[in-house]
């Protein structure tokens, strides 16, 4: 009897996997059809589209990269007199302020908003929502403190927003670093998977791209309706996503905005920045599972990608699961002969790794981008994975732990250390 | 526009063709009786990884059927030696190791699939430049 219900958890834990693993195809299949037809075609830019555009920068200790980031946020093209950019600086210790007031003195379009020991250091979208009220700009753009844009990177999100239902823009994040050492460069390619295929792919279906929290913009207007972006949550931006649209509006993705960023370099800020990804997720998964669902502004296709979506990062928990109940079987009644599906855990277990990307969509990600010697690396993804399943796993303990214990309100916000160590050659940006 | 539609038909022609050798020689493998199940599904999950994620890719045909062959070569003398050395440590390890091994397989197939994947689109990148040039 135990066999038989131990089999029938199995062969169901494999439907979420196949499932997550066609969804990924489709995206990769897409992509590449994708490319091919933007290979011969103009797109239409709407240049003329030029709104006054707000900058927030948000920075709690960032000595060693703001100044990089303030010094392209002066070359950016977009018109000066129609550009805020506000330094958030979040009850910084070090020289962040000092750093952020030589630019306000040096550019018009400058401001530094200081915040208190008392009022700041609790995390990114409360710095955010407490400069809300200074914002001019009827569109705002987000940068973190590590980022390095294009120059023309305003002018490409902005144009999207010539469509009245797009509330919010994605542009590309690419790693800055990447040389550094393999977990930079393990990082560089779950970013090619994430978003030169998920997020492309999910723009060109008319699904749900995710809106990252950085290198973005959104509508102004709308996010005062929508009340800022919300504190009690650790990742403000896939919350902002759903919000977004069960609101009726929709997230585009534009490719070409690329801004650099300079990714973790240790697997403990691996674990600590993704911990608070899969714990936000999940936190974001809890509350707008059933809204998702049952939403009448969110055609069939939205529900489903944002029913996945939002699930993403319970995938490993379940995979660790699947594999446990694998073993058990085998254990239980060794001589039953080979079970074909036992193929199907090994195969999901490459695929969780940042935007959640399965391997092959990291591999066709770095050969649009012609990154022909990032493909060597792809076979060494499997520790980034089996990483991942242990963050989410624990993400997802701690999770439920807070839930029956009944630990509610914001958890810390773990911030990542940034320490501006590769230099930028402009003359390849 | 007419470049764009022949690279798209040629692409949809590689992968039917692929996908046609391939279920063809999935049934030949299954209902052999001389390939135990477990390589046929370890030779099933390589082939139907690689045809639709390297056919429809720009690159010649020959190319990426020699690389398929290639692949199922690999794959043949990888379980080959696997099962000789799983034989040799079950008979001196016994049930332990056979449990371990099961658990291990599909992650020890899963790495060749994987590194010859790679290594094939570096091959297709290759013959695409030079093609280019």
């Amino acid at each position: 009897m135990l066999v038989e219900v131990l089999e029938a958890l199995f062969v169901a834990l494999m439907v979420p996997v196949t499932a997550y693993l066609i969804r990924h195809y489709i995206f990769t299949l897409a992509v590449l059809q994708y490319d091919q037809r933007a290979k011969n075609s103009q797109e239409t830019k709407s240049a003329s589209y030029q709104p006054v555009v707000s900058v927030l920068i948000p920075a709690h200790n960032e000595e060693q990269v703001i100044d990089r980031t303030l010094s392209r946020m002066a070359q950016l093209g977009y018109p000066k007199n129609k550009l805020q950019i506000i330094v958030i600086d979040d009850a910084s210790t070090d020289r962040t302020e000092e750093i952020s007031e030589q630019y306000a003195k040096l550019y018009d379009c400058f401001e530094v908003v200081h915040r208190s020991k008392e009022e700041g250091g609790h995390g990114k979208a409360s710095a955010l929502n407490a400069v809300l009220p200074k914002v001019r700009g009827e569109i705002i753009v987000c940068f973190d403190a590590d980022y390095y844009p294009q120059k023309d990177v305003i002018e490409k999100l902005v144009r999207m927003f010539v469509d009245a239902k797009v509330g919010a823009v994605q542009g590309r994040v690419t790693v800055l670093n990447e040389p550094q050492n393999v977990v930079t460069r393990l990082v560089a390619l779950e970013r090619i998977g994430g978003y030169r295929v998920d997020q492309q792919a999910r723009d060109s279906l008319g699904l749900i791209p995710q809106f990252g929290g950085t290198a973005d913009a959104v509508r102004r207007s709308l996010l005062e309706r929508l009340g800022g972006w919300d504190e009690s949550v650790l990742t403000e931006d896939t919350e902002l996503t759903f919000r977004i649209y069960l609101a009726g509006y929709k997230v585009r993705y534009v490719l070409d905005a690329e801004s650099y960023e300079e990714a973790v370099a240790s697997w403990q800020a691996y674990w600590k920045q993704r911990y608070r990804w899969a714990k936000g997720h999940m936190q974001v998964a809890f509350k707008y599972l059933f809204k998702v669902l049952g939403s009448k502004k969110l055609r069939l296709r939205e529900k489903i990608d944002g029913l996945l979506l939002l699930n993403v990062y319970f995938m490993p928990v379940l995979a660790v699961f699947s594999w446990a109940i694998g073993v058990a079987l085998f254990l239980l009644n060794p001589s039953k002969s080979f079970n074909p599906l036992w193929f199907l855990p090994s195969i999901s277990l490459y695929s969780f790794v940042g935007n959640f990307a399965p391997f092959f969509e990291v591999g066709i990600g770095a050969y649009l981008d012609r990154r022909t010697r990032a493909y060597w690396l792809i076979p060494l993804l499997l520790y980034t994975f089996l990483y991942n399943t242990l963050i989410c796993t624990k993400a997802f303990i701690d999770l439920l732990l807070g839930k029956i214990l009944g630990r509610s309100g914001q958890d810390s916000w773990g911030k990542t250390m940034h320490f501006g160590r590769m230099r930028v050659r402009e003359q390849e940006i | 526009m007419v470049l764009e539609m022949k690279c798209v038909a040629s692409s949809v022609w590689h992968s039917i063709l692929g996908f046609s050798i391939v279920v063809i020689a999935s049934l030949l493998f299954w209902f052999s009786s001389v390939i135990s199940k477990e390589f046929a599904t370890m030779f099933m999950v390589f082939n139907l990884l690689f045809v639709p994620l390297t056919f429809p890719l720009d690159g010649l045909l020959a190319m990426k059927l020699l690389l398929l062959f290639a692949g199922n070569a690999v794959g043949f003398v990888w379980n080959s030696m696997l099962w000789a050395f799983s034989s040799v440590m079950a008979s001196q390890f016994g049930e332990a190791f056979n449990t371990a091994y099961f658990v291990l397989s599909p992650f020890l197939n899963l790495v060749w699939i994987i590194s010859f994947w790679s290594v094939s689109l570096t091959v297709l990148s290759k013959s695409k430049n030079l093609a280019r040039r």
